[in-house]
């Protein structure tokens, strides 16, 4: 997160596009990374949130390493893995009910730590105001929810903002 | 654009709600018609039942029988399907469950205020369903027991119902003129064995769980998974269907009747509520024969019904004939 946030206010690249949860929960998704080693090797980080109808409004900030290699033709083929923290806040009515008693709860919701994984696949733009596009499937999962772990099936397409790549 | 206007125009609930408490979070859904005045709150069968899934891939298909006309309310027990929050399996017990529906009611009482509440326990929803009202006299309205079960225990109580349920349905398909040899089988078993003591690990309970085994074989239907069901649910709907159907179930063995409360046929005339009793033809798990003893225990004026080719989920087998038994009881309130 302190990279996404330095990231952003460092004039390093930045990406923002959707965040697609289950491909029918949307999202909005910004990122940033900084290089580890060359121009292959990158620590990103990236903030999130996407809505769950009637289910929950997600945010969820996480970071890790990522591998991109950038063809001759401006093809970007990459990789990458997340840790990171969510919070759902349940968008639908909550009532608790303690000794009989019962209230409706406001701002309810829960906490969970994430991990993804996913591919990247891209392409460098000319003549663009973006320097690149890309989309990114990924798979993620949610620890401790639904009684175990909690998989989520995602797809991301941003575009980079600032920062050409290679 | 005629289908939207119609949707539009439909009176009918479509509802998520949450119920929070005792460190779980519950998940309930209401759908259907809620000015009707009568809510209908399923407890599922398991106790790993997913209940709010069985409605999305068709095991519990009331949309078009039971929701036009009443509203239908379902919800996760912990440890199932989407329920969530903080607490771990070895807090699961019977009393932990009975809570829990006691709060998921109090919080649709609070919601919708119901001018009836109907409880449907299926399967081993039928000895909470029974636990609560007995616990919890004058709470609910009526009683539905789809399925009637008994909770496992030192004895196996379920025997003598079966040995009777397998007899009759051989019975029945030797006067329909079957030739299978199964019957014959079967209907020797039963002339050699006319009883059958309620104990585990018998050589006749052996024998007769072959038999039973043979007949879900050649006649009990199962309801066929809704495919569209389950893609919808999966792309389109609040539910996290991938958690609750594609993972095992976090119920705990813990989940076990009080000494002595395995069968709780003889409390059953307590319960001072119209009810009804819901049975398949083929459902050799909990068979009529068992629903029959259930229907005896309680109060008179309680209704059987058995849905004819209908197995342990007969309101999926025929949803029309389940519906008329519903609203049998549910018109008379």
């Amino acid at each position: 997160m302190l990279l996404l946030l330095s990231g952003l206010a460092v004039a390093a690249p930045v990406e923002a596009g959707v965040h697609m949860d289950t491909l029918t929960h949307p999202g909005v998704v910004v990122r940033s990374e900084l290089p580890l080693a060359g121009e292959t090797l990158f620590l990103e980080g990236e903030g999130l949130a996407y809505w769950h109808p009637e289910l929950m409004t997600a945010v969820e900030l996480r970071a890790g390493p990522a591998i991109e290699h950038i063809g001759k033709r401006g093809g970007i083929l990459g990789a990458y893995a997340h840790v990171g923290v969510e919070h759902g806040f349940w968008t639908s009515p909550t009532y608790t009910v303690e000794n009989g008693e019962v209230e409706r709860a406001r701002f309810t919701g829960d906490t969970w730590g994430v991990g993804a994984f996913g591919v990247e696949l891209g392409h460098e733009l000319e003549r663009s105001r973006f320097a690149s596009w890309s989309i990114r499937p990924e798979l993620a999962a949610r620890v401790p929810t639904f009684h175990g772990m909690g998989l989520d099936a995602a797809v991301e397409a941003t575009v980079r903002l600032r920062g050409r790549r290679s | 654009m005629i289908i939207l206007l119609a949707a539009c125009g439909s009176d009918l609930v479509h509802e998520h709600l949450n119920v929070q408490t005792d460190g779980a979070l519950l998940p309930v859904e209401v759908h259907g018609n809620m000015d009707s005045g009568t809510l209908l709150l399923v407890e599922s069968g398991g106790p790993s039942g997913v209940s709010i899934a069985e409605r999305t891939v068709g095991y519990m298909p009331f949309q078009d029988t039971l929701e036009p006309d009443l509203a239908v309310a379902f919800y996760d027990r912990r440890g199932t399907g989407n329920a969530t929050g903080d607490y771990s399996v070895d807090d699961q017990s019977m009393d932990q469950l009975i809570a829990d529906l006691g709060a998921v009611i109090a919080v649709l009482d609070e919601r919708y205020a119901p001018e009836r509440l109907v409880l449907m326990g299926h399967s081993f929803g039928t000895y909470t369903s029974a636990l609560y009202q007995l616990e919890h006299p004058g709470e609910i309205d009526a009683w539905i027991a789809a399925a009637p079960a008994i909770i496992e225990g030192p004895d196996d109580f379920y025997v003598p119902y079966r040995r009777d349920f397998a007899c009759r349905v051989a019975d029945e398909q030797i006067a329909e003129g079957s030739d299978d040899s199964l019957w014959s089988d079967i209907e020797d078993f039963c002339t050699a064995n006319p009883t059958i003591p309620a104990e585990w690990d018998t050589p006749e309970r052996e024998e007769l769980w072959g038999y039973l085994g043979q007949i879900e074989d050649r006649l009990e239907p199962w309801p066929s998974f809704d495919v569209g069901g389950l893609l919808g649910a999966v792309f389109f709907s609040h539910y996290n269907i991938i958690d609750a159907q594609m993972r095992g179930n976090r119920v705990s063995d813990k989940i076990e009747a009080e000494p002595g409360r395995e069968d709780l046929l003889p409390e059953l005339g307590a319960i001072d509520v119209p009810a009804a009793v819901i049975t398949g033809e083929y459902d050799g798990t909990t068979p009529t024969e068992l629903g029959t003893a259930v229907v005896e225990a309680l109060p008179p004026g309680a209704a059987l019904t058995e849905v004819a080719g209908g197995g342990h989920y007969m309101m999926a087998d025929d949803p029309d004939a389940f519906g008329d038994a519903v609203f049998a009881l549910v018109d008379a309130l």
